[in-house]
């Protein structure tokens, strides 16, 4: 790969233990316990499919790892972070809060660009006031991966002005400019038209191949056959599965994976004719 | 005395009384929005004080006439040794009246911007002011361009009130040139059509600020 979209590489080739490390996360939505008890360590590198059926937890478990949401119960351990969550525990500092999160990158199913500033402002906006960079220097690193994933020429347009396909993946382009660790993927492809699916997939692959480490809700099973190098499998607010994706998606142990699989790929194929990208041919095919 | 006479004689006196009207609308403008801003943050605070004291500004305001808020002002606070020139007592009725409505455009502003503006600020690591001044309020802003202008309307309009606490703005400065000449007509007319010649400005204004963000999005 030429271009190289993470730099994440340095904890990466130091090849020490997991860059995130969580173990017995709950969380409760008033009587609904959504996660039940979730623990999990992330290696350097690794990309990490999460599968699901909705309301199983998968985006709440995310959310929870960048502490969007406030776990109840649990334990996480993130760089030289450690957090114990327990109810009636006091919320991190907001300081810590936002050095947590600018570490841990997000991009959201509905893009969530800011529509009165213009792609690069949206890429250079949290460089400058996080990581107090100047303007000038984070212009040019934001025009750098403008760059790379071929969106240079629009970068003063209104993100009003471009595809979905086009917004997700400025979307995650603003939040590379961060340098995070890991990046954190919610359905980013969910709300996409079909046509537009390939080119936000293939940036993600192609980040996936400059090492970085990610976690990927997704319904793409192409894309956690293909891409990621682990394939976790949510139920009820618990992994059923872990494993890698030939494991868990050829040899599913529960009969609720099986029929998980079985509808998920079912829809897969009731796509429209000539809709689906690469990544789902091969996935079909092969 | 022909129209001509009259204009020199009533001319400079409309003028500086039209001034002042500019004047008292420009900061009872800035009282308001303070104030709006303050209250509509302070109905979305978690500290439960901050919401009742919001909630009861807004609901008193709105549901009292404006008169009886400047009259309270400028006769009824003195009672307690709060005595205000008749020009400071208007700017702040109308600037805290005027700012409880501004409080409901921004609270309908602020409810318009999807969850989803603030998350993916927040989860960039940017603070939770700088997400509100950076991302959410800017886009408030231009969505509540139209209802804004019309409480400004309001506002400006609303300063002929003060003509019942002395200040010498244009409804009172006609009200004097009427003493004397016995023609209401003419003059209330007069008066009419400058008032609707800064409405219309504002209107115009607004309409500009429109387009402006229309184009850049």
């Amino acid at each position: 790969m030429a271009a190289e979209l993470a730099h994440s590489s340095e904890a990466a080739r130091s090849g020490a233990g997991p860059v995130l490390r969580i173990s017995d996360l709950h969380k409760t939505f008033g009587s609904l316990e959504v996660l039940k008890g979730i623990s999990i360590d992330v290696m350097p590198r690794e990309v990490v499919s999460i599968i699901g059926a909705s309301g199983s937890g998968k985006s709440t478990f995310l959310r929870c790892i960048n502490m969007m949401e406030m776990p109840d119960r649990g334990a996480m351990e993130f760089e030289s972070f450690r957090f114990h969550f327990q109810p009636g525990a006091a919320r991190p500092a907001p300081a810590t809060l936002s050095a947590v999160r600018a570490k841990i990158g997000m991009v959201f199913q509905s893009y969530n660009l800011w529509p009165h500033m213009t792609v690069l402002e949206n890429v250079i906006e949290a460089p400058m006031r996080v990581r107090r960079m100047s303007r000038r220097d984070s212009v040019i690193e934001a025009e750098g991966l403008l760059e790379k994933i071929g969106l240079i020429e629009k970068r003063n347009v209104y993100p009003g002005r471009l595809s979905g396909g086009q917004q997700q993946r400025v979307a995650i382009v603003r939040a590379l400019a961060m340098r995070p660790k890991v990046m954190l993927f919610d359905e980013v492809t969910s709300a996409l038209d079909p046509e537009l699916v390939g080119e936000v997939l293939a940036l993600m692959a192609k980040l996936a191949a400059d090492g970085m480490t990610m976690l990927v809700v997704t319904h793409e099973i192409a894309f956690a056959r293909d891409v990621s190098s682990r394939t976790i499998f949510f139920d009820r607010g618990l992994i059923a599965e872990d494993g890698s994706p030939e494991q868990v998606l050829r040899e599913p142990k529960s009969d609720r994976l099986r029929q998980f699989l079985k509808r998920i790929l079912h829809e897969d194929i009731a796509r429209p004719a000539g809709s689906g990208d690469q990544l789902v041919k091969n996935g079909r095919n092969g | 005395m022909n129209w001509r006479t009259e204009l020199v004689v009533y001319g400079p006196g409309f003028w500086i009384a039209t001034q002042l009207v500019l004047l008292l609308t420009v900061l009872i403008i800035l009282v308001s929005w303070a104030c709006g801003l303050a209250a509509a943050l302070g109905k979305l605070s978690k500290i439960t004080a901050i919401r009742v004291v919001s909630d009861f500004y807004v609901w008193f305001i709105r549901g009292t006439p404006t008169l009886i808020q400047v009259f309270i002002v400028y006769f009824g606070l003195p009672q307690f040794g709060l005595k205000l020139s008749p020009f400071a007592a208007g700017v702040i009725a109308l600037g805290v009246n005027s700012g409880a409505y501004v409080a409901e455009i921004i609270r309908a502003g602020l409810s318009a911007i999807p969850k989803g503006q603030m998350e993916s600020s927040l989860a960039l690591g940017i603070s939770r002011f700088e997400t509100m001044r950076r991302i959410i309020l800017p886009q408030v802003f231009r969505i509540i361009v139209p209802p804004i202008t019309n409480e400004a309307i309001t506002a400006l309009k609303n300063t002929s009130l003060l003509s019942t606490i002395t200040v010498v703005e244009l409804t009172l400065f006609a009200q004097t040139i009427i003493a004397t000449t016995f023609r209401p007509f003419e003059f209330y007319i007069a008066v009419a059509f400058i008032y609707l010649l800064l409405t219309t400005i504002l209107t115009q204004l607004s309409g500009w600020l429109e387009r402006r963000y229309a184009a850049m999005s």
